[in-house]
């Protein structure tokens, strides 16, 4: 995954890009929260991890500024704290950040900081997957998928959400199964 | 002054294994984990890392110096609160926990006893570097 940090404070910063690399992550770091919003407007990153307290810019403004840039793809945010505190917490949500991770950071925690921004990630691809325009035929009614491919809705759904199907009759089509099916004497019995 | 359980251990209160870890200004342990993930990342990554504290650390601790004399609160503690950061992550803990009291101070907008504390962080960084130094004999 490729991860942009922000982190004035070289020690942090180099550790945290080591660790991040060392798990097989892309990084650009970054010395404070300007050069990482340039960075982040040039190209997009999944996951940014931010310092909070920063010269120039701060992690907040950061994540203020990332939210505010109309972006198709969403980018998970984690803000590094050794601030504590309700209130700074709630404030940062209201900024836009996602978790939080303290200094000096564990190495467990970080890797399961990531899990949770890759697993968000996903699910946030399959929903914007379903919210976009799917092109369906209007006579068959199969869906085209992102390969070409044209699918059965029922089959299109189950393959990008959780959602499984059973299958039955509405009472519209009941009726009308039961006419084309029956004579009128049998069905009245 | 208040003394920390970190002062007491350096002065010799606490347990035998306590005393084991007051006899480092550094933490092995934290020092081990950063020799590990210097091992994957190259020979350079270890000795840059202690290099670069020193250097830092030698830089904030001149702005905390003259933020003190100008009795600058918030000045003392940004710049406490960046070497604390850097303290942990390189597990100088006795460095941290002054820096987080120096942080404290700048908070309550009181630097009354600043130089007090910041002479205790002077002596203390004085006892890492000279671990720094046999670290980085160490291969």
């Amino acid at each position: 995954m490729k991860i942009l940090v922000a982190e004035d404070e070289n020690i942090s910063r180099l550790v945290l890009e080591a660790s991040l690399k060392k798990r097989g992550h892309e990084v650009v770091a970054v010395e404070n929260g300007h050069k990482a919003w340039e960075a982040f407007q040039k190209e997009y990153f999944p996951v940014i991890i931010s310092d909070w307290m920063m010269p120039e810019m701060d992690g907040l403004a950061l994540c203020r500024e990332i939210r505010k840039l109309p972006r198709d793809n969403y980018t998970y945010v984690v803000l590094l704290t050794s601030l504590e505190g309700k209130t700074n917490y709630l404030e940062a949500m209201d900024a836009g950040a996602d978790d939080f991770m303290t200094k000096p950071f564990d190495a467990d925690q970080l890797t399961a900081r990531i899990q949770v921004a890759d697993r968000i990630l996903g699910l946030h691809k399959h929903v914007t997957q379903l919210e976009g325009l799917l092109p369906i035929c209007c006579s068959c009614k199969r869906i085209r998928d992102g390969t070409d491919k044209w699918q059965r809705v029922e089959n299109y759904i189950e393959i990008h959400s959780e959602a499984r199907f059973t299958h039955g009759y509405c009472p519209e089509c009941y009726e009308k199964w039961m006419h084309s099916n029956f004579p009128p004497e049998e069905i009245a019995t | 002054m208040k003394t920390t359980l970190l002062n007491e251990k350096r002065n010799g209160a606490g347990t035998d294994s306590m005393q084991i870890e007051s006899e480092s200004a550094l933490c092995k342990t934290t020092l081990q984990g950063l020799r590990d993930l210097g091992s994957e990342m190259g020979p350079s990554f270890f000795p840059q890392l202690l290099e670069t504290f020193e250097h830092d650390a030698v830089e904030r601790l001149a702005v905390l110096r003259s933020a003190v004399a100008g009795n600058e609160p918030g000045r003392i503690y940004r710049e406490a609160h960046a070497l604390r950061g850097a303290s942990l992550t390189i597990g100088a803990r006795g460095m941290a926990e002054i820096c987080q009291r120096l942080e404290n101070l700048g908070t309550a907008q009181n630097s009354e006893r600043a130089p007090e504390e910041l002479a205790l962080l002077e002596r203390e960084f004085a006892l890492v570097r000279n671990e720094i130094k046999q670290e980085s004999l160490i291969p």
